[in-house]
Order: C-alpha cells, then sequence, then structure tokens
C-alpha cells in the first residue's frame, strides 16, 4: 500500500514539475524569383529616434517620432511633416515614473503616449491623462527593445510588452512569465496575455539574447524570440497561439546557450551575444499579411587579422514570409548597414532607417513585395 | 628527507601567493596603452579602470561611485578610460587622487576585444596582477584588490 502511495506521489510530483518541451517546428521555403522593389526615401529629421510608431490612413504611411518632449508625424508619401504636439506632464519627471517609454501613433491627431505609470492620449485638442492600474506589482509594462506597442481600437486596448521584475533574468522563473499584456484604455486596468517565453528558455540560459519582439495586424501579435527560430502568431481574438517554422537558411550554427554561472559577467555575456546567431525585429504588414523578420548570422570571436569582432560586425539578413507563413525571399543586407530596430511597415512596404544618416536627415530603404 | 619535502611545499606557496590573474586580452591592451603615451612600467602598482558602459545610468553610476571611493584611498596613478564624453563624468573622475582620465572618442578599445569593458585592472611594473569586472558581485573583490 505505501509502495503504491509513494508511486503515486511522485507521479503526482513529476506532472507537476514537468516543463513544456520545446520543439521547432519545421520552416517551409517558397522561395521563387519574387517581385521585390526597394527604393530610399528620405526625411528631413535631425534627431536620431528611438521611441517611435507607425500607422496607414487611406494608403498613406505615416511615422511618428517621439524627439525628447515632442512628438513630430510625418506623412511618408510626401516627407512632410503633417504635426508637432509638444508633450505636456510626462517630461517633467524626476524619478522616471513619468518619462514616456513609448507612443502610438493612432491617426494623425491622436496619439498615446505611454510611461510607466501614465497612459495620456492626446485626440484633436483634448488631453486625456490617466494613472495606469497595474493588476500586480511585480511587472512593467515596458520594451526593452523594439518599441512596438500596439492599439486594437475595436477592443480599445493597448498590447504592450510586460517585463517581470520579480525574478532575476537567470532564473528560469523569468522566462515562465507572460511577456504581453493588454492595457484596456477606458478602465486602465491590465490583464495578462497567455503567452510566455518558449520552454527553450526555461531550461536553457541565453545571457542577452533574451529579448522578444512585438508587431500586431488587426487580430494577431506576432511574438519572436531572440534564440528561437520559431515565430509565435497570438490570436487575440480566441488567446490562442500558433506555432510557424522561422529558421533562415543562412543560420549555420546552433544558437548555443551560456553557462548561467557566467550571468552576472557583462563580458562574458557579451562575448556570447557576439558571437551567436539570433532572430530579430519580425514585423508583420497589416496590409498583406507578410511578415519580415532580420537575421543576424554568427560570427568568430575575432576576425583573421586578430582584431575582434564587434556585435554590429553580425552580418544581417532580411527573411520574407507570405501570408501562407512561407519563407518566400531572404535577402543579404550586410553588416550594420539598416537599424532594424526602428525599421517598420506601411501599406506593403517594410521601412528600413539606414545606420548611416543622410545631413540632417534620415534615409529608408523600403522593399515592397508586387502582389 | 625533511628538507626535500618542505622544498616544493614552500616553492608551491610562494608561487601560489605571488600568482597572478591572467588576463586574455593584455597584450591588445597594452599595446593600446603604449599608442596612448600611458606608461604602466615605472611603477609597482598602478590602476587602469575602463569604462566603456553608458556611466549616465543611476544604477551604474552607484557602481562606479563605490570604486572610486576604493581607488581614492590608494595614492598611485590611476588612469582612467572613458567611452564616453560626458563632461560631468569626466570631471568628477579627474577630482581623484593621482588619476588621468582619458576620452576614447575613436572607440579604439572596441575591436581589441573591450567594446563593452568595465574593468578595474592593477598593474606591477607593466603587468597585469590582477583585474575584475565593475560590477556589484565583484564589489567586495574589487575593495580587496585595491589596497
Amino acid at each position: 500500500m505505501i509502495r503504491y502511495l509513494l508511486l503515486l506521489c511522485s507521479v503526482i510530483l513529476f506532472s507537476c514539475t514537468a516543463t513544456q518541451k520545446y520543439t521547432e517546428v519545421k520552416t517551409i521555403f517558397s522561395i521563387k524569383k519574387s517581385n521585390i522593389d526597394t527604393s530610399y526615401i528620405e526625411i528631413p529629421e535631425k534627431y536620431q529616434y528611438d521611441v517611435f510608431s507607425s500607422t496607414t490612413i487611406n494608403d498613406t504611411d505615416y511615422l511618428a517620432i517621439l524627439a525628447i518632449d515632442t512628438v513630430r508625424v510625418y506623412n511618408l508619401n510626401n516627407k512632410k511633416k503633417v504635426n508637432e504636439l509638444v508633450l505636456q506632464s510626462e517630461i517633467n519627471d524626476t524619478d522616471g515614473n513619468y518619462s514616456v517609454k513609448s507612443i502610438i501613433l493612432n491617426n494623425i491627431h491622436d496619439i498615446f503616449t505611454i510611461s510607466k505609470k501614465r497612459l495620456t492620449r492626446y485626440k484633436n485638442n483634448n488631453i486625456s491623462t490617466s494613472e495606469i492600474n497595474m493588476h500586480e506589482d511585480h511587472y512593467l509594462l515596458y520594451n526593452l527593445e523594439g518599441d512596438r506597442p500596439y492599439f486594437d481600437s475595436l477592443k480599445g486596448k493597448i498590447y504592450l510588452e510586460k517585463y517581470s521584475t520579480s525574478h532575476s533574468m537567470q532564473s528560469a522563473k523569468f522566462y515562465q512569465e507572460n511577456v504581453l499584456s493588454e492595457l484596456d484604455v477606458r478602465t486602465q486596468k491590465d490583464t495578462d496575455c497567455a503567452i510566455t517565453y518558449p520552454a527553450l528558455y526555461s531550461t536553457n540560459y541565453y545571457g542577452y539574447s533574451m529579448h522578444v519582439y512585438f508587431s500586431s495586424n488587426d487580430s494577431v501579435t506576432v511574438v519572436s524570440f531572440e534564440a528561437d527560430p520559431n515565430i509565435y502568431l497570438y490570436h487575440r481574438n480566441t488567446a490562442q497561439t500558433t506555432v510557424i517554422g522561422g529558421r533562415s537558411s543562412f543560420q549555420k550554427e546552433n544558437i548555443t546557450p551560456l553557462n548561467v554561472k557566467l550571468a552576472s559577467s557583462r563580458e562574458e555575456k557579451m562575448k556570447h551575444w557576439t558571437q551567436i546567431p539570433e532572430y530579430n525585429e519580425t514585423l508583420i504588414d497589416k496590409s498583406s499579411g507578410y511578415i519580415y523578420r532580420f537575421f543576424y548570422e554568427g560570427q568568430p570571436l575575432k576576425q583573421p587579422s586578430g582584431l575582434y569582432n564587434r556585435y554590429r560586425n553580425k552580418e544581417q539578413v532580411l527573411m520574407i514570409f507570405n501570408d501562407k507563413m512561407q519563407v518566400v525571399s531572404e535577402i543579404e543586407l550586410g553588416k550594420n548597414v539598416i537599424d532594424n530596430y526602428r525599421a517598420f511597415t506601411g501599406k506593403n512596404k517594410l521601412y528600413m532607417p539606414l545606420t548611416k544618416r543622410g545631413n540632417g536627415s534620415i534615409i529608408f530603404k523600403t522593399v515592397s513585395i508586387v502582389l | 628527507m625533511k628538507k626535500i619535502f618542505f622544498i616544493p611545499v614552500i616553492s608551491f606557496f610562494i608561487f601560489s601567493c605571488s600568482s597572478t590573474k591572467s588576463f586574455d586580452r593584455e597584450h591588445e591592451l597594452n599595446v593600446f596603452l603604449k599608442e596612448n603615451d600611458i606608461d604602466t612600467a615605472k611603477t609597482e602598482k598602478k590602476y587602469v579602470v575602463i569604462i566603456q558602459s553608458n556611466p549616465c545610468n543611476s544604477c551604474f553610476l552607484q557602481l562606479f561611485d563605490n570604486v572610486k571611493k576604493y581607488l581614492e584611498k590608494e595614492y598611485v596613478e590611476k588612469d582612467i578610460i572613458f567611452s564616453t564624453n560626458n563632461q560631468e563624468i569626466i570631471q568628477d573622475a579627474k577630482l581623484l587622487n593621482n588619476a588621468t582620465v582619458m576620452y576614447d572618442s575613436l572607440h579604439r578599445l572596441a575591436p581589441l576585444g573591450l567594446a563593452f569593458s568595465n574593468l578595474v585592472i592593477k598593474y606591477n611594473k607593466g603587468k597585469i596582477i590582477n583585474w575584475a569586472e565593475i560590477s556589484y558581485d565583484n564589489l567586495k573583490y574589487i575593495r580587496k584588490m585595491i589596497r
């Protein structure tokens, strides 16, 4: 009898502690001689933006950037500035709680600003501001990299990256927390979306390669993790996630984990991050459903000359997935030519800022697929 | 017999006490220091501090303040190399006794494998005898090292 009880306890204990297994989904390639148009556009903006948002209204693409205390909105079709909004209270902030972390361009005259504690909407000439009513206090609604919150106007909800502050980044628990949150614009209450890091991160430690990338269209939020070739499509209406294969044919090496004992060493984490391949910004084109994904190839620590490679020396590749989630094209972009952290999609188009700026301007390389 | 037994034991102790903590980019760093007229060979004790992260980050500033306190107690030469040109931070570092501050404006440390390094390096007559990454985990170690 005791033996049976022990066996039963073991089974229960095992089933409680067993983590979900990670499986890489097979990538489907359907490489054809795609009709890809590339061109360049330039906007007269001196400020090197970090916080930005884009939208398409009546076939015209718009970009809003935060430049210290001003949001400037550009029409990308005629390259002209169409709105300039001087922010009010958020900027005069000493403890960082109200400094603007994200903006959302819903319309030329309808812009959200989001800080750690406050949501503000500038709509026409009205400003409505309110404190965010976070349901717990052990996380931040904060974008580590790639600032892409999304406003779902039908639901009246904003989708933001959720970042746990209660576990250290070397703890498996950090990677079991939800990574996306929906913030109700009317009540300012937030709710978790049922999507976490893949199980890969609970069993391995990837150091700095733990960034999450988000991009949304009307019904889906595309989620991508740096060390994982898979792409996760979170269907917001059903709270279900579909997984698609997203491995680049340019990935020659495995994405090796880092020994967790080295987690406190910035040097070791940088060495590791500089060498491994990684999947970066993954952006959905709202009109065509195509997905653009930036892949960084791995590289050795040192060059043949004996000099050390820098993180930015990694070769960049642009992967393009069609609406059936097949890879239709992979384009080599070179090293450090494209600033993919500031890239965004427009109508049937991807805008990629060049790392080399113009004289007082930002130059975008654009890629369009002729459907 | 006893002598034969004790000689290796004593030698081991002497060796372990005087052993140095090797630094994999010592050669590259020494070339850089020489090119910038930073002489590490003439004194028995000298510190080279490399700060490549953004020191405007309040968390890092606090950490660096601790390191500066330890360095302040040592009246030996210190060379501090920043990758930032933040004058407030540079002027503040210059206040340390016997300190020379350099701004690596062309980021020449980066291709030497020091692109993201925050380090305290202890030299003895041109050789690195100890070093540590500047981090909260290493503060105790750095305090012991600087004396």
